[in-house]
């Protein structure tokens, strides 16, 4: 790859030229964030749109490498794919889905996916499949990414029946509904806290909160009746127990729905990460699953 | 035989020739992008040069690769290379003042004033000095320094364009408002300026916001303060606030109760009132001064109001003449 960018060791005397530097050999000496301007100057000279592809993916790789992902993924959101063969356009649109998936963008890198498989043969769009699968997991829709692990299994371990038994196996035992991480209903939780102050968080499994919250809005019920009914502090006893009372009922219903939601978020968090394991396991060893 | 070598010859004393007359232009700063030779052209993989190139050609290159990633909005990667390019001796004083401005807009596009003030300050006397000048006189508002604003503004000389000086005198009436010297802007309001589309909504805004800052009448403090001593809270209500009155009502109040309460039943001499009457007084005085500054407050919210409308003006008007 052939770049000539005025920049580094340019100096006093055009004799210097040779100080300048290719984008690939700037990478290789270390120099990344020399090597992204350089990879853009690339992108900017090119006057086709195969070398403009190659030097923003390279643009974006070494984006990457500094850890500015967002850039990198914006980077790849500027290809064109018009006119690149199939491999180019692959390796292009694989590392596009790639950087929006490290970047937490899984609406854009499914939408990616989906290009792969609409564009491009079946030789390459297979191998996207695990990436796919991880990408679907993570917006819940692990039936769609259990279908595409199984086409990826077939191409894989079809010479081997029982190899691709087993891998049918695990995939749809792990995949099963009932493995399905149990969302906690966020309504439900403000619902129950409504009712019975601490069900809500009872619901969603944590016990010494609810515990805690129900003491408290018990106690501002007992420090009214105490107050009312035997110390005769009229005021004082409706005031102050209303007032714990109201502060922990009306917070309880926002925990509930917070715990609910954080709820949530671990069960999925943990059953992905079995999954990625799995799918991360597979992609490893091709010939065939492997322990967990 | 002979006479290919001749023109060989010929070739090699042309090329340098071309190279001597280049760097001659970067000796005498020659200021003229269009006169210097311009052997550089591009091909399908990469850029070479006929003849090898003096390092003002490489250098203007490279600052029009610099206005392509500034157009693409890719303002890192722009700072960088603009940097890069800065730490190299620039010639063409033209090319330096340009690289100072570009650097100067970027930072002062990400906020970065101080650095942007630095960058602008450098630019010395190209065409882009106007716009610097202009810029700067913006950043040196964000960053509250009016007295520089003013001066940088005031020493610019821009009578020879009716609508750059219908915009110099749009930000002098700006800065005028923002250091509330009517009397400036009055002398300001007083110039005939010509009808400019640059500056025509903001010079109406200009005088709204000076028409808003003379009628504003701050309350009373005094009132405020008895407001709240007779109902908690009823202070911060006629100091123009909406929703925190309310909040010093349900803790004063409440608190009243109780102590008074206690009063009744325990005793003025018990223990028990003197502790909440003790509770109860903190609030309330507390309360009550809280109310007689809340007038001072919403006064100093008023005027940041207005102050950040202002700023927003004079900025759009710069942004629109020198996008």
């Amino acid at each position: 790859m052939i770049c000539i960018l005025p920049f580094a060791g340019l100096s006093a005397s055009p004799t210097e030229l040779v100080f300048f530097r290719s984008a690939d050999s700037l990478r290789a000496a270390g120099s990344i964030e020399d090597a992204i301007i350089a990879y853009e100057y690339e992108a900017y000279t090119a006057t086709n749109n195969i070398t403009r592809t190659i030097a923003l993916v390279q643009k974006a790789d070494c984006l990457l490498e500094k850890g500015r992902i967002e850039q990198s993924e914006s980077t790849l959101s500027r290809l064109n794919y018009f006119g690149l063969s199939d491999s180019l356009q692959y390796e292009a649109r694989y590392k596009s889905a790639l950087y929006s998936y490290l970047n937490k963008n899984f609406e854009e890198s499914i939408a990616q996916f989906k290009m792969i498989q609409q564009f491009l043969p079946i030789e390459y769009s297979i191998n996207s499949k695990p990436l796919y699968a991880l990408a679907l997991n993570e917006t819940r829709e692990w039936t769609e990414a259990k279908e595409q692990l199984h086409t990826w299994g077939k191409y894989h371990f079809s010479e081997d029946t029982a190899v691709m038994n087993d891998f049918n196996d695990r995939i749809n035992e792990t995949y099963q509904v009932k493995n399905h991480p149990k969302l906690k209903d966020l309504d439900k939780a403000q619902v129950w806290a409504q009712l019975l102050p601490g069900t809500g968080q009872l619901y969603s499994g944590y016990f010494f909160d609810a515990a805690f919250t129900s003491i408290m809005v018990l106690s501002g019920i007992g420090i009214a009746a105490y107050g009312v009914l035997v110390a005769k502090y009229y005021v004082t006893g409706i005031l102050l127990g209303y007032g714990v009372f109201q502060q922990f009922y009306i917070g309880g219903q926002k925990r509930s729905e917070y715990l609910a939601n954080k709820r949530n978020y671990q069960r999925k968090r943990a059953y992905n990460d079995q999954l990625k394991g799995m799918i991360i396991n597979f992609t490893k060893n091709k010939k065939g699953p492997v322990n967990d | 035989m002979s006479f290919l070598r001749t023109l060989h010859i010929l070739c090699f004393l042309f090329c340098v020739g071309c190279n001597l007359q280049s760097n001659a232009q970067d000796t005498t700063h020659n200021a003229v992008d269009t006169n210097i030779i311009d052997s550089v052209h591009v091909d399908s993989s990469k850029t070479t040069f006929d003849v090898k190139p003096t390092r003002y050609q490489l250098q203007k290159e490279e600052f029009t690769f610099i206005l392509y990633l500034i157009s693409s909005e890719l303002y890192d990667d722009a700072l960088y290379a603009l940097n890069r390019l800065n730490t190299d001796s620039i010639a063409n004083p033209n090319m330096q003042d340009s690289v100072n401005y570009y650097i100067g807009w970027i930072k002062y596009f990400k906020q970065d004033f101080h650095g942007a003030i630095a960058s602008f300050s450098a630019v010395e006397s190209s065409s882009v000095v106007v716009a610097s000048s202009f810029y700067n006189s913006i950043c040196y508002i964000q960053i509250d320094s009016l007295a520089k604003a003013r001066y940088v503004l005031q020493n610019l000389d821009v009578s020879s364009d009716a609508k750059l000086d219908n915009l110099k005198i749009l930000q002098l009436r700006g800065i005028s408002l923002l250091e509330r010297d009517f009397t400036s802007y009055d002398s300001l309001s007083a110039l005939s300026v010509e009808r400019s589309f640059i500056t025509e909504s903001e010079m109406n805004e200009m005088t709204n916001y000076a028409d808003l800052m003379r009628s504003y009448k701050r309350k009373s403090p005094w009132i405020a303060g008895l407001l709240s001593a007779i109902v908690p809270g009823l202070g911060k209500f006629y100091a123009g606030y909406r929703g925190t009155p309310f909040g010093a009502m349900y803790m004063t109040i409440p608190l009243g109760a109780i102590a008074a309460e206690s009063l009744i039943i325990a005793g003025v001499a018990s223990l028990q009132f003197i502790a909440l009457g003790a509770l109860f007084g903190v609030f309330y005085v507390g309360n009550v001064w809280g109310s007689v500054l809340s007038v001072y407050a919403k006064e100093q919210e008023f005027y940041e109001e207005l102050d950040h409308n202002i700023e927003f003006d004079l900025h759009t008007p710069v942004r629109r003449a020198f996008r």
